[in-house]
């Protein structure tokens, strides 16, 4: 009878940590990795470069490849992500994650500090992975890519055989 | 019973105007930026609160950004950089020596470029100020248009060769509010003007 008492409970119990999302892996470039998918946002799979979205807004993972060390990397990354003297660093945060050097940054315009975007870099085996908002509603992507980045782990080892350019 | 309610609307209106000019005068600005429309030249100031939307300014010379009230009848906020004086100058090679008073006339007040009869404005006369520790000049001006009068405040301050330019067109009892988003400018690169 007593058991019976508790079988809602347990159900309830069940049923949560069944609904409970799970971390995926995904392999972007040369970057083995486990992330938690944004609910309700779309994945798209473009090799290097995955990215999640939503209505407008896009959230982005891509292999910068082999930039150099970390500092420098972003900055060249940054520039190829078009982040060009129109706008600058709001903040920049040092992080470590898995072990990794990490730089968390916020770049706006630079005349009026809207329109902010997000930046991950994570230097992992040499090479440099980005998770970014890529574009839309910077206020509409923050929840997403606060909680895709908190569950970002990194797989042990690289892909053999990379190709990729060396260090300029 | 008329004479009663008259009394308490003139009550009720005068407690509003109060209220609001305390308010003005008294809540918090949002905390510091720093604006790097001229690297060389940075600029901090405390926003107006987020009651005043943010837009880039980049028109007639002024790079900078302005804050509309919103919800209210266009009051404006503008803090920004006459970019052309500076230009001139760093391409001069500081050739002659340059003051607030050398370059003001560039982005003094004008009535002209208005949607609106010049005789609607009544301009004061430009009164020596400081800004951020600068000379600075000061020019008030009153705009009266059919449904209400606004009143406007332009200052002007000259920082290594750059003339900045803060600004407010609005309703009188928002004007304390401008006068503290002023009093919060400060340059973070040392040396005088």
């Amino acid at each position: 009878m007593r058991c019976l008492r508790i079988l809602p409970l347990l159900l309830l119990l069940l049923v949560t940590a069944c609904d409970k999302p799970k971390p995926e892996p995904l392999q972007v470039g040369d970057h083995a990795i486990t992330i938690l998918f944004p609910k309700d946002w779309e994945h798209v799979s473009y090799g290097d470069r995955h990215q999640f979205r939503r209505d407008m807004n896009r959230i982005s993972l891509e292999d910068m490849g082999r930039l150099g060390r970390l500092d420098l990397a972003l900055e060249k990354a940054m520039v190829k992500l078009r982040e060009d003297g129109r706008r600058e660093n709001a903040w920049r945060d040092t992080l470590q994650i898995n072990g990794r050097d990490a730089r968390l940054v916020q770049t706006w315009d630079h005349v009026s500090h809207q329109y902010p975007k997000r930046y991950l870099f994570v230097e992992n085996n040499n090479s440099l992975l980005v998770v970014y908002t890529q574009s839309g509603q910077f206020e509409a992507m923050e929840a997403a890519f606060t909680e895709l980045t908190a569950s970002l782990a990194f797989a042990d080892s690289l892909r053999a055989g990379s190709d990729r350019d060396q260090p300029e | 019973m008329g004479r009663a309610r008259c009394v308490f609307l003139v009550l009720v209106f005068v407690l509003a105007c109060t209220s609001q000019e305390k308010k003005a005068r008294e809540e918090p600005l949002l905390p510091a930026e720093t604006f790097n429309w001229s690297p060389a030249v940075p600029l901090t100031f405390q926003p107006p609160p987020a009651q005043w939307e943010r837009q880039k300014h980049n028109e007639g010379g002024l790079l900078g950004i302005w804050f509309t009230h919103k919800g209210s009848v266009g009051e404006r906020i503008y803090v920004s950089e006459y970019y052309k004086t500076g230009r001139r100058l760093l391409l001069a090679q500081n050739r002659w020596p340059s003051s607030i008073d050398d370059v003001v006339e560039e982005t003094r007040f004008s009535t002209e470029g208005w949607p609106v009869p010049a005789d609607s404005f009544v301009v004061e006369p430009m009164l020596p100020d400081t800004v951020a520790g600068l000379p600075a000049y000061r020019l008030d001006f009153t705009l009266n248009l059919p449904e209400r009068t606004l009143v406007g405040r332009e200052y002007y301050f000259l920082k290594k060769d750059h003339l900045f330019e803060a600004a407010y067109l609005g309703l009188p009892v928002n004007l304390p509010l401008f006068e503290r988003v002023v009093d919060s400018i400060t340059f973070a690169s040392p040396g005088g003007p």
